[in-house]
């Protein structure tokens, strides 16, 4: 396989460590978050940040995941005050103060980004080739896939498909909504910021501008496209949604017309997503 | 057991409940009747912790309760199945039911408990992986009643438990809230527009006219009463009438 498969490959996984991660605050807890890419900027950055600062990848990596979800617990302390589109525009207003504060800060580097980010590496060894590098982002997602399965399966998960069901309710019997909600916010923005060092150490170069609302809108696409709430779906979503584009590259701007066409038919035909309520177990236990 | 004393609760600026109290003793049923906004569900759900009361106090057996927010009220033992039955409509039958454990720590009984409210309503067992939205008015009724009984609260608070079903179907509804009341021993607050029903299956009851309490009694009495009759009962009309 060409080095460009194995790069395609990477960032299909580091976007479906994403869309699974959005999965948790708008698939399973029912809420919005226009402002996701901004979590995996912040975890980009702290990672980048510290590394170059002379920590090693893994302290790095986990501290910027620690990093985000604390960001992510700033933002949910006054977001879940308000819930629908009142909370659209919290989050989208966070996507785009974080950006501002990346472009703006002297430490990140302003509008020209973190240049030089060490790469990662494991037990003292860098990690250079492309298919080690793939080897270390499927091993997140596919421990992110288990936890995020035993998480859907938990009390917590009941809590959360309450909540997404009706909040009011959920309070009548007996679940703490904010706290659960805050929940869902703080495991989000913590895979988002993991996603984010992943890439960081990846591309060995970042800017803002990878982290606005084009991301956001595009890692909450997948999530939409592949099934709200569906972890496979989300899975799909960001297989397809990072891969389309790569095929429909030759039509360079002209792209964007068969992206929207593609989510307006899906709205059309299938507005509960690919996956939608199927699980995957269904369909492999019918044959 | 249950005793709210001189409870004032407000909706913003509107001041919906002004001065109650009310008590339910063990297993006996109390109806709050009265009309449309009169402050019914308010106490309700003041009771069960969903509003603030500005000023007086909640004891149940011999805590304070006023306090609580609704998870820890739910967990001292009322139970409180809502005006409009609020049940998880997108979830299915057991989904409700298992969430209305929800406050409880013992996750080995609940199993137990399902089948005791799949005897109790034999309904809920066949419909058991139906989508909740998709029951009947009665069903999904026996399902809010049976999701707040998976709590095992020691006191039910029924919001209108009538609202909207068929006379056939409320009769049904209301043998089997009677049921409950005689072999739990339950206790239950039951909040009615029908006065007729709440009258003829409770124990007292108090009236309940823009969030003040200005009758109470054993239902004998306010049957009896013709205030009662005259404004709920719909008798003594036709003699002005005609």
């Amino acid at each position: 396989m060409s080095a460009y498969v194995f790069h395609v490959l990477i960032m299909v996984s580091i976007f479906a460590i994403l869309s699974l991660s959005l999965n948790i605050i708008v698939g399973f807890a029912g809420l919005v978050s226009l402002g996701h890419a901004a979590f995996f900027g912040i975890g980009a950055y702290a990672s980048g940040l510290m590394m170059i600062r002379g920590m090693g990848f893994v302290p790095a990596l986990f501290l910027a995941g620690l990093c985000t979800a604390a960001l992510g617990v700033a933002l949910a302390l006054p977001a879940l005050r308000v819930k629908d589109d009142y909370l659209a525009i919290v989050t989208l207003g966070f996507g785009i103060i974080v950006v501002m504060v990346l472009m703006n800060l002297e430490v990140t580097g302003g509008p020209d980004g973190l240049v030089g980010i060490p790469p990662a590496a494991l037990l003292g060894t860098p990690l250079y080739s492309k298919p080690g590098f793939l080897a270390l982002t499927l091993g997140f997602l596919l421990v992110m896939i288990l936890s995020v399965y035993a998480l859907k399966q938990s009390r917590i998960g009941r809590a959360w498909a309450a909540i997404r069901d009706n909040d009011v309710t959920a309070m009548f019997m007996g679940i703490n909504i904010y706290y659960y909600k805050m929940l869902a916010f703080i495991v989000s923005s913590f895979w988002a910021g993991l996603a984010g060092s992943l890439y960081a150490h990846y591309t060995a170069y970042i800017n803002p501008q990878t982290f606005g609302m084009h991301t956001s809108i595009q890692i909450l696409s997948m999530v939409v496209l592949g099934g709200i709430g569906s972890i496979t779906g989300s899975l799909l979503g960001a297989a397809l949604l990072v891969v389309l584009p790569e095929i429909l590259r030759p039509l360079a701007d002209y792209q964007d017309i068969f992206y929207g066409a593609l989510l307006v038919t899906m709205m059309v035909f299938r507005p509960q997503g690919i996956m939608g309520r199927v699980k995957i177990t269904e369909i492999f236990g019918k044959k | 057991m249950l005793r709210l004393s001189n409870i004032h609760t407000y909706y913003g600026n509107i001041h919906a409940v002004k001065g109650v109290s009310i008590h339910v003793n063990p297993g006996e049923i109390v109806a709050l009747i009265g009309g449309n906004g009169a402050g019914k569900s308010t106490i309700l759900r003041t009771i069960s912790g969903i509003l603030k009361p500005a000023s007086g106090t909640i004891h149940f057996g011999s805590d304070d309760i006023t306090s609580l927010g609704p998870e820890s009220i739910l967990r001292t033992g009322i139970g409180h199945v809502p005006e409009g039955r609020r049940l998880f409509k997108g979830l299915t039958v057991r989904d409700n039911l298992i969430l209305g454990a929800y406050s409880r720590r013992d996750r080995d009984r609940i199993d137990d408990d399902i089948d005791a409210m799949e005897r109790l309503f034999p309904i809920l067992k066949k419909r058991k992986g139906q989508i909740a939205g998709t029951l009947s008015g009665g069903e999904q009724q026996m399902l809010a009643m049976a999701r707040a009984m998976m709590a095992r609260p020691g006191v039910l608070l029924l919001d209108e438990p009538s609202m909207g079903l068929a006379p056939i179907i409320t009769a049904q509804i209301y043998a089997q809230i009677k049921a409950l009341n005689l072999g739990e021993g339950l206790s239950m607050l039951l909040v009615e527009q029908n006065a007729r029903l709440a009258l003829n299956l409770a124990h007292r009851g108090y009236v309940v006219e823009t969030g003040r309490i200005v009758m109470e009694g054993t239902t004998g009495e306010l049957r009896e009463s013709n205030e009662i009759q005259r404004a709920y009962l719909g008798k003594g009309y036709r003699e002005v009438w005609e």
